[in-house]
């Protein structure tokens, strides 16, 4: 697995942090992961990791639009236009804005075997203070752990569409949870954009 | 031949309001990451929505498909 998570600003810190569940649960797996971590997501190591390595998974985290998810400082490490067919072989997860629109099209067409991600905004909801510790955000964890769950259905052997199924079950039963009368008013005015990110998250296949 | 009543329309000012009403509501401590735009207070997210721009226009966008996806039950399970 190939794992790429810049930190140059507060909504990539919070992937990173948030993707280091993945790695320990991908190493538990038995599975080799490469991290591009931090100024190691830049577009001349993930090519060269890509071809070295000829990963089955790519975790993208990062900004991103319809036709480029990105890496540290917002470098392109992906884009419709360059090189989508770095991604031919692999299942991709890009947790990343609008990237399934047009660049997973592409990559799709190009021989990426799926590629789950968004066609609109990844959205997600923080609270003030925990910058600095992102995974003791518990308002955020509502957002990030059904997207992370994509990733761990694929570790634990769910195909492609069951594993975007299965995340997107997570974040409905979580939008269910806080829509019900046990749900604070706080937490319950989170749900449209839970429900954003639920409409919005697809998987690509041919 | 009887007149028609006059149709009500809600206008996209009516909207703006309606979803700064329910921005309202938020919790003051909490930001919200919208993709390579960075991360909004409430206080921020209503004066985007005042301003009609675009995280403004994305926000009343997310508030919308809510009420649509309410309305068509979506929510509900699966």
């Amino acid at each position: 697995m190939l794992i790429t998570r810049p930190n140059h600003d507060i909504t990539t810190n919070y992937l990173f942090y948030w993707s280091t569940l993945l790695i320990e649960q991908a190493k538990k797996s038995g599975k080799v992961v490469t991290d591009l971590n931090q100024k190691r997501a830049n577009a001349k190591e993930f090519a060269s990791v890509v071809k070295k390595t000829r990963p089955a998974m790519i975790v993208l985290n990062g900004h991103g639009d319809h036709s480029t998810v990105t890496g540290y400082d917002n470098e392109p490490l992906v884009t419709k236009n360059d090189n989508p067919e770095i991604l031919a072989g692999t299942v991709v997860f890009a947790r990343a804005c609008q990237s399934a629109l047009e660049l997973g099209e592409e990559a799709v067409k190009r021989g990426c075997k799926a590629y789950i991600g968004y066609n609109d905004d990844f959205v997600f909801v923080t609270e003030d203070g925990k910058e600095t510790h992102p995974l003791q955000d518990s308002t955020a964890k509502l957002f990030i752990e059904p997207s992370n769950h994509v990733v761990i259905s694929l570790l634990k052997g769910h195909s492609p569409s069951e594993a975007n199924s299965r995340s997107r079950a997570m974040c409905l039963k979580t939008i269910q949870k806080l829509m019900s009368s046990s749900a604070s008013q706080d937490d319950s005015e989170l749900v449209p954009n839970l429900a954003w990110n639920y409409a919005h998250q697809v998987c690509l296949e041919k | 031949m009887n007149k028609q009543p006059p149709i009500n329309t809600i206008t996209d000012a009516d909207i703006r309001k309606l979803v700064v009403a329910r921005l309202r509501l938020l919790s003051r401590n909490r930001k919200i990451s919208i993709g390579s735009s960075g991360e909004y207070s409430v206080d921020e997210l209503i004066d985007r929505v005042q301003n009609n721009d675009s995280i403004g226009k994305k926000i009343v966008e997310i508030q919308l498909q809510y009420l649509q996806s309410l309305k068509e039950g979506v929510l509900l399970g699966e």
